[in-house]
This record gives structure tokens, sequence and C-alpha cells, in this order.
């Protein structure tokens, strides 16, 4: 084995090359047969990584706040701990220069700032979300051939959706195509689904039913806005725009290349309250299907903090099936 | 489901990992591999019937992979792929050979990620859960681009060493 060559190998797999370095990589592998097996065999161990971790067959590792890690920390429930690391973010950035490339979008990232704590001070929020457009159309998987996953329900419809969110908590309502309710939800300490028919599904995770919502799986969940809005900090080139009134703007993000979530989200507020009126995402991650979906804002409102709780959503004769 | 459609998916079965590898060699993106990749096992069921059992289950996957690797460029992506085609056809055969001789160890990864530290899990699980790449990883860890590809070098190197040690302990005594 070669192991001068290794570095090179990994940096490609990692996207640190040079083309002039993944030339001369490529001019290696097609040098000799062993040298493109030697290629080979570190690209499967690199696959057999991805696929290991990403089936969570090993425990993850929980970053603790007495680690030198104090950017993972979990933010839900951390409002303070967030809003004096986005002021501390937007200095070091500042004084950088990293990533932003003017003063226009410094004060995009500002105004960022401002909706950030701008969805802190409201009591709620309803929104109904539309699906405009799904990129390409729902995949064919491998195992759709197989009875068991036939036999599978087929997920409640986003469009029509309405979500209530509240400072971590929410309530998604879904309608399913014959007419009934599916509704999701988390009071911030549980999580729990209300299908039509069967049990009441209850769960001790708070995220345990957000699998079928899409963002989720990008960090960019569309039922806890704030933390939705964080993830744009670092992923995302900001930059700002006149809104359709005179008292509105418009915040534009763009995907930053490496990163993962929507393509775009634009977001029309308004700038004196930071009021959300409505957002649209293209490119939304969802399974297979990229949708192209923007949340309007019905109402705000305050929440008594039973409405987040399952039985509000359920008769009370309703089996209870904890998860 | 015909006999021969059924002998396909089994075979399919086991050679997805190394179709799955290749296809990350080339694209490199998980999440554009994970499209194609199942393209690729869309189109191998559907050509089930075209299947000639006397050659190799393998090579024949992965020349249905290469095809939805070019495909696939046409359609989505702009930028070339970084391997011309003669080169992504010597791969190919390279990784069939590999699968026959050097695939076994890799066995082992799940003991071997077991050993590795705190910081070099977290790094993992940023680039392999999360499918950051070292600028993003960079990011969220405040640390640079350059020292998380290192950190990965050397993550991935200290797991190649076990492996292998593991795999030598392993082996028959004579």
């Amino acid at each position: 084995m070669n192991a001068s060559i290794q570095p090179n190998i990994d940096g490609y797999l990692d996207g640190m090359l040079s083309p002039a370095e993944e030339q001369q990589l490529a001019d290696w592998l097609a040098a000799a047969p062993e040298n493109a097996e030697q290629f080979a065999a570190a690209v499967m161990l690199h696959d057999r990584l991805r696929m290991l971790l990403i089936t969570a067959e090993l425990p993850q590792p929980v970053p603790s706040a007495a680690t030198d890690w104090p950017g993972l920390q979990p933010r839900v429930g951390r409002w303070a701990t967030a809003m004096v690391a986005a002021t501390a973010a937007v200095i070091l950035l500042f004084a950088s220069g990293v990533g932003f490339e003017g003063r226009s979008v410094s004060a995009a990232v500002l105004q960022l700032d401002h909706l950030i704590a701008a969805q802190a001070r409201l009591p709620g929020s309803r929104y109904l979300i539309t699906v405009e457009s799904r990129s390409r159309p729902p995949r064919q998987h491998f195992f759709d051939q197989t009875p068991d996953w036939k036999s599978r329900p087929p997920k409640p419809p986003l469009n029509g959706a309405i979500v209530h969110a509240s400072h971590g908590r929410f309530v998604l309502v879904r309608t399913t195509t014959a007419g009934e309710q599916f509704i999701t939800g988390s009071d911030g300490q549980s999580s729990w689904a209300v299908a039509p028919e069967g049990p009441v599904r209850v769960s001790s995770r708070p995220d345990h039913f957000n699998h079928d919502l899409p963002g989720h799986e990008h960090d960019m969940p569309l039922t806890t806005l704030a933390e939705g809005l964080e993830q744009l900090r670092a992923a995302y080139v900001l930059r700002l725009e006149d809104g359709p009134t005179p008292t509105h703007r418009q915040l534009i993000a763009e995907k930053r290349r490496g990163f993962r979530g929507p393509q775009r989200i634009a977001i029309d507020y308004e700038e004196a309250t930071g009021q959300i009126d409505s957002l649209r995402f293209n490119e939304m991650p969802y399974g297979p299907e990229r949708l192209d979906l923007r949340m309007d804002l019905v109402s705000t409102s305050s929440y008594d903090d039973s409405f987040f709780s399952h039985s509000s959503h359920h008769s009370p004769e309703r089996t209870i099936y904890e998860e | 489901m015909n006999t021969q459609t059924e002998q396909v998916m089994r075979q399919w079965t086991l050679a997805q990992p190394v179709v799955s590898s290749f296809l990350t060699a080339l694209v490199r993106d998980f999440s554009t591999r994970d499209d194609i990749l199942q393209d690729v096992a869309v189109a191998v069921l559907e050509s089930a019937s075209r299947y000639d059992p006397s050659r190799p289950f393998i090579g024949w996957a992965l020349g249905i992979a290469r095809n939805k690797v070019r495909r696939y460029y046409r359609q989505h992506l702009r930028e070339p792929l970084v391997f011309d085609d003669e080169l992504t056809g010597q791969l190919a055969v390279a990784f069939e050979r590999v699968t026959k001789h050097r695939s076994q160890p890799l066995d082992h990864l799940r003991d071997c990620l077991r050993r590795l530290d705190g910081r070099g899990r977290m790094i993992c699980g940023l680039r392999y859960t999360e499918g950051l790449k070292p600028a993003a990883i960079a990011m969220r860890l405040g640390m640079r681009p350059n020292s998380v590809a290192k950190a990965l070098q050397r993550i991935r190197e200290r797991l190649r060493d076990c492996i292998e040690a593991k795999a030598a302990l392993s082996e028959p005594q004579p």
C-alpha cells in the first residue's frame, strides 16, 4: 500500500482537493490496477462508516456542556444562551469577514437576529402550509416491491396543513385524503401522534414524531421556526430585499455548498416587530422528493399549555400507546 | 415474482454495499449517492430478465451504476465528473476485485469505531451522520477546515490500523 497517497484519497472524498490535485489523483489511479484497488478499499471504509453511523447502529456521541463543544449544545429551551451566542457569533463574523460579502449582508445578519429574537417574544403563531410544487415525482423505492412496504399507510398530505407553534412546542394538523385529521405535536417534553384510528402514540422524545415533516432531517423543522432560523446563520448566504409594502422586508437565504437543507428560503416579515408573515422554501428535502412550499401566517395568539398536550386532540376513551 | 427476479433480488442485497461505495467514489456527496443508488436498484430489478447468470452479478450491477451516474450528471449537475469514462471503468473493475479479496476485514469496523475517543466520534458523527463537509464541520466546531480534514484523515488511519490488526488476529494460525 502506498501510504503517501492516502491523504489525497481522503482529501478527494472530503472535497478538499484543488482541481490540479484531483487530476494528480486521477493520473495515479490510472497508472496501475493496484492503485485503483487501494482507492476502492479506502472508499469502501468511508462508505461503510456512513452506513454504520447513519443507521444508528452505534450510540451517537452526546455533547456535554462540560466539553469543548459549546456549539453543539441542544438549543431547545436555551434562548438566553442562544441569544448570547448569536451576538458573539455576529461580532466574530464581522471581525473575521468569514462568509459575508458586504455591508448589505451584514445588515441581513442583524435582521436575522432581529427575527430570531422576535420569535422568542411572540406568544404563538398559526401558519397554513401550501405545497406549491414538487421538483420531481415520488421515487419508486427498491423495497416498494415488497408487500410489507406496500401495506404501510400513505403519509397524510402536507398541502393545506395547519401548524400551531409556540416556543419549541407545536401541533401540526394534516387532513388525510379521506377528510380525517391526522394530528402530531410536542409539548417540548414529549411528542405524540393522533391518527384518525388506532391508539394515540406518545413518545418521551420531543422530536420523535417529526420524522415525516419536511426539513426535519436537515435541522430545518417547520414546526419550530426559531430553531430553523438559527440554521441560516452558518449554512446560508443572506441578503435583504424590499418587501411587498414599505413596512415589510424580505430576507433571502441561499444555501452554501456543502451544507444541507432547502436551496433557498424567502422570509417576508414586518420590519418593526419581526413578525414573519410568510416563508417560502425552495427544494425543501422531503424523503426522496424536493418540495417548493410556503407557510402563511394565519394568526398570532397565546396558547394554553394544555393545547400542546395530546389529550386536547382526542376523545378520552382513546387508547394511549407509549413508545 | 419469477425465479430469475428472486435470484437478482437476492444477489442485489449482497452487491448493494459495493455498488454504493462505487457511486460514492464517483459522486462523493452522500445524498446524491443515495438518489442514484435508488435509481440503480430500480433499474436492476427492472432489468432482472436480461441478467445472464453465467456472468458475475457485481460487474453487471456496476455497469448499470455507471450508466446511471452518467445520466444523473447529464440531467442534474453542470460540473463534470472528476474521473473520465475510461478511469471509471477501471475503478469498476477495482471495486469488483476488492470485494472479492479485501472487504471482509470491514466487518471489524463496528468494534473499531467504539474505540474512538469522544472528539473523534463527534467529528465522525458530523461527517457521516449529518453528511457535513469539513468546512461545515469547522463552522460548527469553531475549527479551521484543514484541521477538520486532518482530524478525519487521522481517524480513518486509526480505523484502518485497528481493522487490519483485528483481521490479522482472526486469521487462522498456520
